[in-house]
């Protein structure tokens, strides 16, 4: 596999398919001009090659990922929302989420594309990783609707 | 199918598929779980399931390195992947190991009866 060969992002309507059959409920999707930088973005996966080069990376903004993450596994919305107003995920929707980025990876891949796997997830402050979304040439970031949770940002990059 | 094992590191989906599974008709059978490949293994021993629905990328083992130790003991157990794995190598890979399917994350409950008609 060469490791240039560029990493294709799925379309917003494609992405919104693969939630909303994670989730089990509808999710509304509106293309928003691509993120340039990891700003107001809560948290952050990175995606490798099997050689374990960086491929690809995705974040999400805190509702959107308390709302993915409760929506998962059927949490009430007001778990949620505890955790929007903490600034901080609780175990379980931490959890939830990780599971989230892993399938995730399916935004990045197709039958055909080199594999994809998750690596790593955190905070957005990694000065590697903040170039890596700056330079990268391909990239979405798309705005979900999800009721009754409160929907929010995504953004993805890939190299 | 009266006993089915989920295999999967995460609680989150082995709750998912339980629930897709009911959804898809499968309320009757009975439903176990293991978080690794390794636990799996010991518990197909034990319990001796009808279907074994595993994740592919698992620690301690790995689902198509739990899949081969199967088939290494002799036991026919079917067996099918729920993976978020989607090239067409990993496909291969699990067929040639004995795999009746690989069903790719995220599925739906209509997905999930699709795939447990080819071993029914």
């Amino acid at each position: 596999m060469s490791t240039v060969e560029r990493v294709r992002i799925v379309t917003a309507p494609e992405t919104g398919k693969v939630l909303s059959a994670l989730i089990g409920k509808p999710v509304q999707v509106k293309e928003l001009p691509p993120a340039k930088t990891l700003d107001d973005l809560h948290v952050v996966a990175t995606y490798v090659h099997e050689d374990g080069t960086l491929a690809a990376a995705f974040a999400l903004d805190l509702t959107v990922a308390a709302g993915l993450a409760a929506a998962l596994t059927l949490v009430p919305p007001g778990v949620a929302a505890d955790s929007i107003r903490a600034r901080k995920l609780e175990p379980m929707l931490e959890e939830n989420l990780h599971e989230v980025f892993n399938i995730a990876a399916r935004f990045f891949s197709s039958a055909k594309s080199p594999r994809i796997v998750l690596k790593w997830t955190g905070v957005p402050g990694d000065a590697a990783l903040k170039q890596f979304w700056a330079t990268a040439p391909t990239r979405s970031t798309v705005e979900l609707t999800f009721a009754p949770y409160k929907g929010g940002r995504i953004a993805m990059v890939a190299h | 199918m009266k006993k089915i094992l989920i295999v999967d590191d995460s609680k989150a989906m082995r709750m998912i598929v339980s629930r897709s599974l009911r959804q898809a008709g499968f309320g009757e059978s009975t439903l176990i779980e293991a978080s690794d490949g390794a636990s799996a293994l010991e518990i197909i021993r034990a319990e001796q399931p009808d279907v074994v629905l595993s994740d592919w990328n698992m620690p301690n083992m790995l689902g198509i390195d739990l899949l081969r130790a199967v088939r290494a003991e002799g036991c026919k157990v079917k067996f099918g992947f729920v993976t978020s794995e989607v090239s067409e190598a990993t496909k291969q890979m699990a067929r040639e190991a004995g795999a009746a399917f690989l069903l790719s994350k995220p599925f739906t409950a209509d997905d999930i009866k699709t795939a447990m008609k080819t071993i029914a």
